[in-house]
């Protein structure tokens, strides 16, 4: 009965197109769920919001609450603070971390502030808290090289609070961070002052061009120019009191380092785990060096804590996190947010008490991401919607020493800066087109999860299956084979043409074609892939 | 860019009718540009100062030892500052090459961050949305090969571009993407194998038909997107049609000069953007500059001795780094950011065994008569957009349409 039931429901006319496009609000449906989750909208979404286009604030309000939006929160806050893909500031697997594989550690380093990150957003507290909180994320491995506690017992991801007496300043203390920005003794923490302005404030301090002009002579190698040299100080000005906030941390703490401590046996004080990142004698080091007081905008702060209070507060906090969060909607640089749009999502974040949820939704449900331009699809969307479509994980397993990688997400052995994404460090904004590496990847990913479906539903009763619930994946009659191609539309898609529409016409010569150069099996499984390649899931 | 072809096809609903590429030879030179990231002193040979005027290489020297000295020689008409022990590549190189060389001293760059730097010197502009020299070059005119461009670095800027260009990866991912075989395993042993010949071009006539069906009703960022992905997936076809034999990967410059003669062998791409792999950014230790100069030298020789003997003869390689470094050491014996840098120029209708510009004892840029390219306090300094300008122009590609504020410096060409 219930295969009855779905067959009908796979074979039942629904809501024509008149064009065969699908209506806006489906379209504004698919774009808010990748938006928001990274995910495409499974089929009873998309029916809701056929039904009635106004159901689409509700799913929105139950997408905030789904793994898959703290998964593409983190993907959002990797990608702005150049975390992912890196290896500078990464640490050997070694002492207690004997064993372990370098990419699972790797993971883990990079992870622990997003999940922090994720878990602030996630559960309503003001955003300002990733500037503010004293937690930070820790599983299994970073417990053992921060020195957190951790239960073995419990989650996989837990909270946990900094005991090396570090200022409560959320990301801006976290060692992860610290270790990705570091700092020269003669750069005084500046490259982490940027972070700040760049990050969190939207003051592109690195981005921007300054035109250094003539260059005076230096005679006294002690002489910091920027203090001294009015090109320069324009812009250290503001730079060099953030910065000066930051001293008391380690101004980095290299892999070779901690080798060759855990080989001398680790003597007191060595960068043995955990790491000492936090030297408090060094808290007040600003003041030898020449650097200014620490302070916001003139405002005095005794440390990073009183600093990253005071900047969480300001309106430019909540515009750069509107432009942060628009611009990732919208596959945007923040910069090209436009400032109205930046605003009016601002007063409804801060109007929320900073509730990072209530600002996403203001986000994908304005008419101005409705009307944002077309745009590629991320690595990790694409990744994540094959699998949820097909339950084919794109990893590589590299072998006992490095571990398992996912191809989509990784940029060192994997295809992420192929497929668009940044590596963290060379390639720090993404590609936004479509490029040839990006087309033999996907064709790769789509390839794969195609033969996988395929031959995973072909073994599974018609019920069980969610892509061939009207015929078998094999040779079929022609009007089943079309019912079969509307079905794969609707549910890889969420479009459904009619089926006669040239659109099946097009797939259905495409199965044909491969019928006749192989079998039908091999068939299906290519207008598949080609469905997961297809220009409605590559351009939103 | 070629907008007239693309818009042409894409009009005609027939993208799939793209000609499949076969490695013809087009019209224009090819480039390379080699970017070393991070700033390179530049006294430790390119541009020699008298020990008096900077710390340079020399304090590095034993001073209990006369025979540690760094010396100035000319070699292939070119006065570099060699030191046999710790840089003796630099010196097979000019040896060698510098003939064929082209040294631009005293090149105004103006900024002294990394990334601002980097977009001046690659892209000729600040601008945050300028495509890279390479980028201009692959895209105006690929000569019939499967991609414009390849970015070897990881580090290109191809703006609005990309849909030409391709991204090569740190590692093996290109073979990987080109070869089911050479593809790492998976956790699941259902590893598809490659589909055949026939299938890929199915499937790639319905994906380009359905493009062309989409494009047709489509606003204007769309229809964008949609050629881009159009071009993207003629481009993947070509590539998979005429793969290039690509060495297996080892790490560091080496890697990536075997690379791109593979590229070059294989007709890839008309442009190239490699890094030079090296440590540059030597605000601590400065001594390191010697390990990279001697590293990159190395590689560098083997470049140009690959595209000599390559019968390469259409190539021009630009060698540049987006600053300098100050002319003393800092208290943790390394430099800062100098916004006045060097590039070297090398092979197709390149005039070598030249130095062009210069700097002054505080190593500031000199004018010059962009004339005859020597000093000249009447004259001007040459500007990083100059420079990509004049960089374009030897490339056949119009500098007005993407740096129309640029004077062309075109006179490592005369």
């Amino acid at each position: 009965m219930t295969w009855l039931l779905t067959m009908l429901w796979a074979c039942a006319p629904a809501d024509p197109p008149a064009d065969g496009a699908p209506p806006d609000a489906v379209d504004h449906l698919i774009r808010a769920s990748v938006a928001v989750r990274g995910l495409r909208p499974d089929e009873a979404e998309v029916a809701a919001v056929r039904a009635d286009p106004g159901a689409l604030e509700g799913l929105v309000d139950a997408w905030l609450d789904s793994d898959a939006f703290g998964a593409a929160v983190r993907d959002q806050h990797a990608e702005m603070l150049h975390l992912r893909g890196h290896v500078t500031g990464k640490l050997p697997a070694i002492g207690p971390l004997d064993g372990v594989p370098t990419k699972d550690l790797d993971h883990a380093l990079d992870e622990a502030p997003l999940m922090l990150v994720e878990d602030i957003v996630r559960s309503g507290r003001p955003y300002t808290e990733v500037l503010t909180t004293d937690r930070t994320f820790t599983n299994a491995l970073t417990a053992v090289v921060h020195g957190l506690p951790y239960d073995p017992d419990g989650p996989e991801w837990q909270a946990a609070t900094w005991s090396d007496g570090r200022p409560a300043a959320g990301l801006l203390a976290d060692t992860a961070v610290l270790q990705r920005y570091q700092s020269s003794l003669s750069n005084h923490h500046r490259g982490r002052g940027a972070l700040v302005l760049s990050a969190f404030l939207c003051d592109g301090v690195l981005e921007a061009s300054v035109d250094a002009g003539v260059p005076p002579e230096i005679d006294d190698p002690a002489e910091d120019r920027t203090l001294t040299d009015p090109q320069c100080a324009r812009c250290h000005a503001s730079l060099d009191p953030i910065a000066s906030a930051f001293f008391g941390f380690d101004r980095y703490i290299l892999a070779k380092d901690v080798t060759a401590a855990y080989a001398a046996g680790c003597p007191d004080g060595a960068p043995c785990f955990p790491l000492p990142m936090w030297r408090p004698d060094d808290e007040g080091a600003w003041a030898d060096v020449g650097m200014p007081a620490p302070a916001f905008r003139g405002r005095a702060a005794a440390d990073l804590e009183g600093l990253a209070a005071t900047l969480a507060a300001t309106d430019d906090f909540a515009t750069c996190a509107a432009r942060r969060f628009h611009g990732w909607h919208t596959g945007r640089a923040y910069r090209d947010v436009p400032d109205d749009v930046a605003a009016e999502l601002a007063s409804v974040f801060v109007a929320s008490g900073h509730d990072a949820r209530a600002l996403v939704k203001a986000s994908v449900l304005s008419e101005a991401f409705a009307e944002a331009p077309a745009r590629s699809v991320r690595p990790e969307e694409i990744a994540r919607t094959v699998e949820a479509l097909t339950g084919y994980a794109w990893q590589a397993d590299l072998g006992p020493r490095l571990g398992t990688i996912g191809l989509a997400t990784d940029a060192e052995h994997g295809l992420r800066g192929l497929l668009g994404g940044t590596d963290g460090w060379d390639l720090l904004d993404p590609t936004r087109t479509s490029t040839a590496s990006q087309a033999l990847a996907l064709d790769w990913l789509a390839r794969e999860a195609a033969h996988h479906v395929v031959a995973t539903e072909a073994a599974q009763p018609r019920v069980a299956r969610r892509l061939f619930t009207v015929v078998d994946p094999g040779p079929a009659a022609e009007a089943d084979t079309r019912a079969q191609l509307v079905r794969l539309h609707d549910v890889i898609l969420q479009w459904r043409p009619a089926d006669d529409d040239p659109a099946i016409d097009d797939a259905l010569a495409l199965f044909e074609a491969v019928t006749d150069a192989s079998d039908a099996a091999t068939a299906w499984e290519a207008v598949v892939a080609a469905l997961l390649q297809h220009d409605r899931m590559v351009v939103l | 860019m070629s907008p007239t072809r693309r818009s042409l096809l894409a009009a005609m609903g027939a993208l799939a009718l793209w000609p499949r590429w076969v490695g013809a030879q087009g019209r224009g030179r090819r480039l390379i540009v080699v970017h070393a990231w991070g700033g390179w002193d530049v006294t430790f040979a390119l541009d020699p100062k008298d020990r008096a005027l900077v710390d340079g290489p020399y304090v590095d020297e034993d001073a209990g030892d006369p025979s540690d000295r760094a010396t100035v020689e000319v070699l292939g008409g070119i006065p570099v500052l060699v030191d046999g022990r710790r840089r003796p590549s630099v010196t097979r190189f000019f040896e060698r090459f510098g003939g064929s060389t082209c040294l631009i001293n005293g090149l105004q760059i103006g900024a002294v961050g990394h990334p601002d730097g980097v977009r001046r010197i690659l892209c000729g502009s600040p601008d945050l949305e300028r495509p890279d020299v390479t980028a201009l070059v692959g895209a105006d005119d690929d000569g019939g090969r499967p991609v414009g461009s390849a970015d070897l670095a990881g580090a290109g800027y191809p703006g609005t571009l990309g849909a030409t260009g391709l991204r090569v990866g740190p590692g093996e991912q290109l073979q990987a993407l080109l070869d089911p075989s050479a593809r790492p395993p998976g956790p699941s042993p259902l590893r598809a194998t490659d589909a055949a010949p026939e299938v890929h071009d199915a499937v790639r006539d319905y994906l380009q038909a359905s493009l062309a069906r989409r494009g047709a009703t489509a606003d204007e960022a769309l229809a964008r997107q949609l050629d881009d992905r159009a071009e993207a997936l003629e481009r993947a076809a070509a590539l998979r049609a005429a793969p290039p034999a690509l060495p297996p990967a080892t790490t560091g410059f080496g890697n990536d000069v075997a690379r791109a003669l593979a590229l070059l062998d294989g007709g890839t791409a008309r442009a190239q953007l490699l890094d030079s792999r090296q440590p540059w950014d030597s605000h601590v230790d400065q001594a390191r500059q010697h390990d990279a100069y001697e590293a990159f030298f190395a590689g560098l020789g083997e470049l140009m001795a690959g595209i000599e003997a390559g019968g390469h003869d259409d190539v021009v390689v630009a060698v540049v780094s987006e600053m300098a470094r100050s002319p003393r050491r800092n208290v943790e014996g390394g430099t800062e950011h100098w916004p006045v840098t060097s590039a070297m120029l090398l092979g197709a209708g390149v005039h070598g065994g030249r130095v062009l510009g210069a700097t002054d004892d505080g190593l500031r840029a000199r004018p010059l008569d962009w004339g005859t390219g020597l000093p000249d306090d009447a004259g001007d300094v040459v500007p990083y957009d100059a420079f990509v300008a004049g960089l374009l122009a030897h490339c056949d590609v119009d500098p007005a349409a993407w740096l129309p504020a640029a004077t062309p410096f075109t006179t490592p060409y005369s």
